[in-house]
């Protein structure tokens, strides 16, 4: 998973979860995991709960 | 193929004993007549209940929703004459993952005992599916790989080489639609034969290399996986916490899984990230894609999660939803209440005097025979029914799934994640369920807070004693503000709970599930089988209840209570001392906060009741208030007893009842009236 690029597909208010789309997999992420895919390329989405 | 036949015992779940799987196995051994079992293993909603459902011809419960696969079910299956235990599992992403967060998903497969495992994967998404097949295979176990959903793999323009993908994976590859049944036939079939072998070979009758897997890691790892599966067979002490390595040797020694199986499970942070790079490389190898114009469901998924129009979406499904429960359970329920009163209510008011000669125990009786199931018919069936149709249809659709996604900020601040929002939608038909719902919570911790929001939501006997005891006579306005008095003391109460519970919410990582088209019979069948679990449920709690609360009413006893908690209800609340009466009785039926009121009201004032004489809206609103927040009726507390334990659900009661209490004294205090 580190190295994917992944497309945002819409941000909810408030500083809610963001939602992206990860290869064909739509992920909703909250704000911190969020921050951190964004400012490190490598970084690994943890998987899904 | 056929299901299980009228002699064979049925479903039966697997969670209630420990390790009921292997006493199975090892009762049916000794009776000579061991049938091979499967485990049915996939990523969640992949459709592995639908995939059951369709191979035995009986309902699971499904949802297009994570996390709907809460035990284990077995059902027992004919294919071409073989037959088999086919055993549904939790959906799970790894076999280290915790889905029902009581223990990782391999020691719920080892209690599965299979023989082999059945896979099933998303045909459009192998990239992502594949690794846990590659894992299962690592269990030194049989595995068939169903590639699933391909219906929707197909309108996207998703084509899978099956045959190569047997080639790659070394097991057969069968091309699957759960919601039509494609595939499933062939997939069982290659799988109970291959699990029979697998019982000759745990029988010595057949050599254990057939179900060896061809290796695909470096050999280095493989070489780990060796040393590794030898120190596990050895029972060495290096293999650290007793609590991971016993289940493991145990499961290795009754011959569940291959030792290196067993390694593979230690070993799985080495062998993780190798899965998905090889599970890259063979989706690229075997999907065929080819340009489709884009699906409307897409686009509806994608509109589903965005602020706009996301969000007024969700706003009016909810108030859609909540005026359909509404008007349809509404309906529904004069119907049946009317049906009642015409025809059996006057046979029992004549038929149990007669049988019972004794005049208290029949007056009793008809309290529980005539009044409960009057308020089962009135209240519990239309209301809850018709609100589980509706959650199966928003189940089924996938919406939920994004509803919890822009909810998620919004129960952040009460330490609870967006899927709350299912339950609670739920609370606002009958909190019983909806405490079964929280389910879909992960952590004890959420499901203490979310079991108690449920409790402070008016369900709908608690929203009809709020309407009707001050619309007709504190006005409209003043029921709109009893329930947003409810609603902020709620709130108030739930970040209270938030701060005082230690812990704190974890990050949401959600995937989220593809919009579809529901279903009808899934959607009516998913209904039923929750409507049935919650009449078996609440009828005797609700028959006993309403018998004790006859026979503390017509042997006078009420009185008691009355010169009991008077005074104080009278000089805290400024209420009448029936008013608190009727508060207490409500703890049984909490639609009889209105009902007995009015009943008191007669006895009180001496002619027909009107509790407009009785008390001034002041005292009718901080009754509506009160009542509403006090303690959860006796249906609930069952469900939170058997949810969160006795001492979960004494101190979601105290919290409630102080919360109540507290509000109403304030109240009391602001209108005057105390």
């Amino acid at each position: 998973m580190a190295g994917s690029v992944i497309v945002v597909l819409a941000r909810t208010p408030l500083g809610g979860p963001v939602v992206v789309q990860l290869g064909r997999t739509r992920l909703a992420l909250s704000a911190d995991v969020a921050a951190k895919v964004s400012t490190a390329a490598s970084a690994a989405i943890p998987e899904p709960r | 193929m056929s299901a299980t036949s009228p002699t064979s015992p049925g479903p039966t779940s697997l969670v209630a004993s420990c390790h009921p799987a292997r006493r199975l196995v090892a009762d049916e051994a000794a009776a000579g007549s061991r049938l091979p079992v499967i485990a049915l293993v996939g990523r969640p909603n992949v459709g592995k209940s639908t995939f059951l459902a369709r191979a035995s011809h009986r309902f699971i419960e499904t949802a297009n929703a994570p996390g709907t696969t809460v035990s284990l079910e077995r059902q027992r299956i004919t294919v071409r004459g073989r037959q088999a235990w086919l055993v549904d599992l939790p959906g799970t992403r790894a076999l280290d993952d915790e889905p029902a967060a009581d223990g990782p998903f391999w020691e719920l497969l080892l209690q599965a005992a299979p023989d082999a495992i059945l896979v099933v994967a998303d045909a459009g998404n192998l990239e992502r599916h594949l690794p846990l097949a590659l894992a299962c295979r690592d269990l030194g176990l049989p595995i068939v790989l169903a590639a699933n959903l391909t219906d929707e793999a197909e309108r996207r323009g998703i084509g899978v080489d099956t045959g190569r993908l047997a080639q790659l994976l070394g097991a057969p590859v069968h091309a699957t639609c759960g919601r039509t049944g494609m595939g499933v036939d062939g997939a069982l079939e290659d799988t109970v034969r291959l699990a029979g072998a697998r019982v000759a070979v745990r029988d010595g009758t057949s050599s254990p290399r057939s179900t060896v897997p061809a290796p695909v890691y470096p050999w280095s790892l493989d070489a780990k996986l060796t040393a590794e599966a030898g120190t596990i067979l050895d029972g060495s002490p290096s293999l650290g916490a007793a609590s991971v390595a016993a289940p493991l040797r145990v499961g290795v020694l009754s011959n569940v899984i291959s030792a290196r199986g067993a390694a593979s499970i230690r070993l799985a942070g080495d062998l993780e990230p190798v899965r998905w790079r090889v599970a890259a490389d063979w989706a690229a190898q075997v999907e065929r894609q080819r340009d489709v114009p884009r699906l409307l469901v897409d686009r509806l998924a994608r509109w589903a999660t965005s602020p706009w129009p996301g969000i007024p979406a969700f706003i009016a499904i909810s108030l859609a939803a909540f005026y359909a429960v509404i008007t349809v359970g509404g309906w529904l329920a004069a119907i049946l209440g009317e049906a009642w009163g015409a025809t059996v209510s006057p046979f029992l008011v004549a038929a149990v005097p007669a049988i019972v000669p004794i005049p208290l125990l029949a007056d009793s009786l008809l309290w529980a025979l005539d009044g409960g199931v009057l308020g089962m018919l009135s209240v519990g069936i239309p209301y809850v029914l018709t609100f589980y149709l509706l959650l199966a249809v928003l189940e089924d659709s996938g919406y939920l799934t994004s509803a919890a996604v822009l909810m998620d900020r919004v129960f952040g601040v009460l330490g609870l994640p967006g899927r709350t929002a299912i339950p609670l939608l739920a609370a606002a038909g009958c909190n019983v369920p909806a405490i079964y719902g929280t389910r879909v919570l992960r952590t004890r911790r959420e499901r203490l807070l979310g079991s108690f929001l449920i409790t402070l939501t008016p369900c709908s006997a608690r929203s009809a004693v709020v309407i009707a005891a001050l619309a007709p006579y504190a006005g409209v306005p003043a029921a709109i503000a009893a329930f947003a008095v409810v609603g902020a003391a709620a709130v108030a109460a739930g970040l209270g709970a938030n701060a005082l519970i230690p812990g704190r919410q974890p990050s949401l990582v959600l995937e989220l599930a593809p919009i579809r088209r529901p279903m009808l019979g899934h959607v009516l069948a998913k209904a039923w089988f929750r409507f049935r679990s919650f009449v078996v449920t609440a009828t005797p709690i609700m028959l006993v209840g309403s018998l004790v609360l006859g026979l503390i009413y017509e042997a006078g006893a009420w009185q008691g209570v009355a010169t009991l908690i008077g005074p104080s209800v009278e000089q805290w609340l400024g209420l009448p001392a029936i008013a608190g009466v009727a508060i207490a009785f409500a703890f049984l039926r909490k639609e009889l906060a209105l009902q007995l009121l009015l009943v008191f009201a007669a006895i009180e004032l001496g002619r027909t009741a009107d509790l407009g004489e009785l008390m001034n809206p002041a005292q009718l609103f901080v009754y509506a208030v009160v009542s509403s927040i006090s303690i959860p009726c006796i249906a609930t507390l069952a469900a939170l007893r058997g949810e969160l334990g006795a001492r979960g659900a004494a101190g979601i009661t105290v919290a409630s009842l102080a919360l109540a209490l507290g509000v109403g004294v304030v109240l009391a205090r602001l209108l005057g009236i105390a």
